[in-house]
Order: structure tokens, then sequence, then C-alpha cells
């Protein structure tokens, strides 16, 4: 069985329901905490999972502090192998500080997670949005090769999230969006809310340039059951929502499970 | 118009300032800063009333300076800050976003007050304390270059993609 390392920060928080969300898909998943190097670097994973929370606090700058930790030397490395590496939301912004997507010059800072903007609000904000596969994405990234092309529902929850580039940059943008915010039909965003923080391009994922590393805002592990997405959700997710019976929110997958479902997939889980 | 700015700071030591002065003691700098503050920024443009405008405000939102947690100072020369250590040369480093919504939010609110507030902007003031006879040049060049994340082992204080940074005065 394929093994995927979930890497634990001193402040992240959604580390069980990930490695939960890979052993559903049969993905065997190991919690590593940020100083356990020597036994990360024993395991050899197929793949790695940095989760959401707040790394140290989100001192100083999201992700920055846990960018520079040296367990991020043997992500940076299999990563460069390779290997899918996929960040939730505080993972996302430690992935964007060390330099791994856009992944341009890696290692070099080349995009940021900003503070939302949205009308009248600031900081932290929390709902459930839509989102879809970028055009290259369902070729080219292992965290999404079983997305089809129709929208699903996500939650979100996060104060920085808003992708932004360089403007002399902006041209290569197109070919790394992993995910995009959209309306519920996949139709592109109306502003906020659909687009909840003011992404540049929507962009809600966003991959290195060969794929193999994804950093997204919206959290896939806690859709992972069909009685997760909220009853009001519009659309097909949330009819089906509204219409299964108790047993079927029980057992049926929720739409964030195509994310590890993608993983298992790329690594010849049946 | 007035520019007028204030500077607010946990009365606790800040944890931020204790995590960026732990995370550069790893970096291994020939010359680190040995010291370093953390202040809120924020530079109101105000339109009548001055300081006065600006003091009611802030005694005002509790979300500017929590009384309990929190003290500020009208900072304008370097010896504002009169609580630093005084053997050390002391850096100003302020970090603002490019889009700040706090800071468009803020504007909003105040104008909706009545307080004669035309704009303002918030940011970090990172002070940093070095070694009192490095040279100044030097230690402005050392400072700003602790100041800008190009990399991930680079500097730490801002993000230049979509952050700034310039020195306070």
């Amino acid at each position: 069985m394929p093994r995927a390392a979930v890497i634990r920060f001193p402040g992240s928080n959604c580390e069980f329901e990930t490695a939960r969300a890979l052993k559903n898909s049969g993905v065997d998943a190991r919690i590593y905490n940020w100083n356990d190097i020597g036994k990360l670097s024993d395991a050899r994973a197929d793949a790695y999972v940095l989760p959401g929370g707040f790394s140290f606090q989100d001192r100083i700058r999201a992700g920055v502090i846990a960018a520079r930790e040296e367990i991020m030397d043997l992500v940076f490395e299999e990563a460069m192998n390779g290997k899918p590496v996929l960040g939730i939301c505080n993972g996302a912004q430690v992935l964007l500080e060390s330099g791994l997507v856009p992944g341009w010059k890696p290692g070099s800072v080349q995009g940021a997670l900003a503070g939302n903007l949205a009308p009248g609000r600031s900081g932290y904000l929390s709902g459930w949005i839509h989102l879809k596969a970028g055009p290259d994405a369902i070729q080219k990234c292992p965290w999404l090769c079983a997305m089809g092309t129709d929208s699903i529902p996500a939650p979100i929850a996060h104060a920085e999230g808003r992708f932004v580039f360089r403007e002399e940059d902006m041209g290569k943008v197109g070919g790394h969006i992993g995910l995009t915010y959209c309306g519920v039909d996949g139709s592109a965003p109306q502003g906020w809310p659909e687009n909840p923080n003011g992404s540049v391009l929507d962009i809600a994922g966003l991959m290195n340039s060969e794929g193999n590393v994804l950093a997204m805002m919206p959290h896939p592990e806690r859709s992972l059951h069909l009685w997760q997405v909220p009853p009001d959700t519009p659309g097909h997710w949330g009819d089906l929502r509204r219409n299964s019976s108790l047993k079927d929110l029980e057992e049926n997958p929720g739409p964030g499970a195509v994310i590890f479902k993608s993983l298992a997939k790329h690594l010849g889980v049946e | 118009m007035e520019s007028i700015q204030i500077a607010v700071k946990l009365k606790t030591p800040d944890p931020q300032a204790v995590t960026a002065i732990n995370t550069i003691r790893d970096m291994r700098l020939q010359l680190p800063p040995l010291k370093i503050h953390r202040y809120e920024l924020w530079e109101f443009e105000v339109s009548s009333g001055g300081r006065e405008t600006v003091s009611e405000l802030v005694r005002h939102f509790t979300d500017i300076v929590n009384p309990n947690k929190q003290t500020w100072l009208f900072p304008e020369k370097e010896s504002s800050f009169s609580e630093e250590d005084p053997e050390l040369q002391w850096v100003g480093i302020v970090v603002r976003d490019h889009l700040d919504s706090i800071s468009e939010n803020w504007t909003d609110l105040l104008k909706r007050r009545g307080f004669a507030v035309e704009s303002l902007r918030y940011g970090v003031l990172w002070r940093l304390g070095y070694l009192k006879d490095t040279d100044e040049a030097l230690t402005k060049k050392m400072a700003l270059d602790l100041s800008v994340s190009d990399t991930r082992a680079g500097g730490l204080f801002s993000n230049p993609v979509s952050q700034e940074v310039s020195f306070w005065i």
C-alpha cells in the first residue's frame, strides 16, 4: 500500500482528518512532527501533505516560519524528485513561502497568499464556496486526476488566502492554475462571495510547473463525507445531501474525497 | 491635512518578536539584531483636530488599541521609543500590504462615524536593535536584507510579492 506523510507543525490542527482522508482512499498515512526529520527521511513516503491550521501561530506571516524548518528541506527535495506534495490552507501558505509553488525558480518566493480582500470585510472568513479544476490540472496534477469537469462545494476558513503575483509574472500564471473558485454551475465567479478573498484569476489552488505540488486554500478533508455538506448547499451536491437517507449520509463520500482519491489513483490503488 | 502616526505595542513581550529573534538566531548571521520590538503602526491623514482627533478615536475603538493589553505612543523621532535599550543602534522597518483591506475598511468606518480622518494606512513596525558601534549604513542594509523574503532561507518580515518595506523615520 502506498504511504503518505502528513507533516504536523506546532499549530497545525487538521492533521488527523487529513490522515483519515488519505486512509479512506486506500493510501496509508502517518503523521510526522516537524522535528521527526530522521523518521520521515527513513520512511521515504510516496506523497507528502502539509495540513491546515496555524503553524507557529501564524507569527510574522502565515507559513513563513514553517517554511524555514529543516523538515521542509526534505519536502523540497522530494517535490523536486516529482513526489506529490499537497498543502491545504496553512499548508498552502507554507508551500508559497517555501518557493515550491509556483516554482518558476524553486526556492524563490514568487507568489503570495495575501490578506483577504472583500468589500466591507477584512480578516478571517469561513464558509462554503464552489470550485473546479483548472484547464490543464486534471491531466497534470496527481491531486486532481480523478476530478471531473463539474464544480464541487468545499469549505474555506482563512484570513490570508488571496493568491497574488508580480505584474510581470501574470502571463505565466495560467499554466499553474490547479483550482478556481466558480459559481454553482461552474461559471466564472461574479466577484464576492463566489471568489471569497479577491484571489487573482479566481485561483483557489496553484500548482508548480510539473503539477506534482498543489497549494490549495479550500479544505477537502472537511468535506470528506456527504453528511458534512450543508443541507442548504445549492446544486448537485446539495440535492444529493437533501435527498439522502441517514444511512447514505453516513456511507457516501463527500465532494472533498476526490482530492485524496486522485492521489490513490495516481499511486495505482485499485 | 496632517499625517499622524501611532505605534501600538503589547504590554507583555510580543510573541511575534520573540519568534523573530529566535528565527534570526537560527539563520546564523554575522551581525544579527540583538533585540527586536514589534509595533502596529497606524498612519492617519487627519483633516482637522490633529493629535486630539487621533487620541479620541484611539479611546473610542478598542480594536485599534486595547488598553487592557496594549500601550501606544505618537512616534515622532527615535527618542519616542524611550523603553528601548539605549546601548543599541535601532533601525525601524515598516511592512505594509500593497492592497490592504484593513486600511480600506477602517477608513470607511471612521468616515461614516464622522471622524476627521481622510484615510489611514495600517502596517507593522519592526524595530531592530544592532550593536551600537556598527556602521550605520551597513546596519540599515542588513536590516533591509533581513526584511525581504526573496527566498525561503532569506529575509523574514515581508513577502515582496504582496508587501512593501520602508525605513521608519
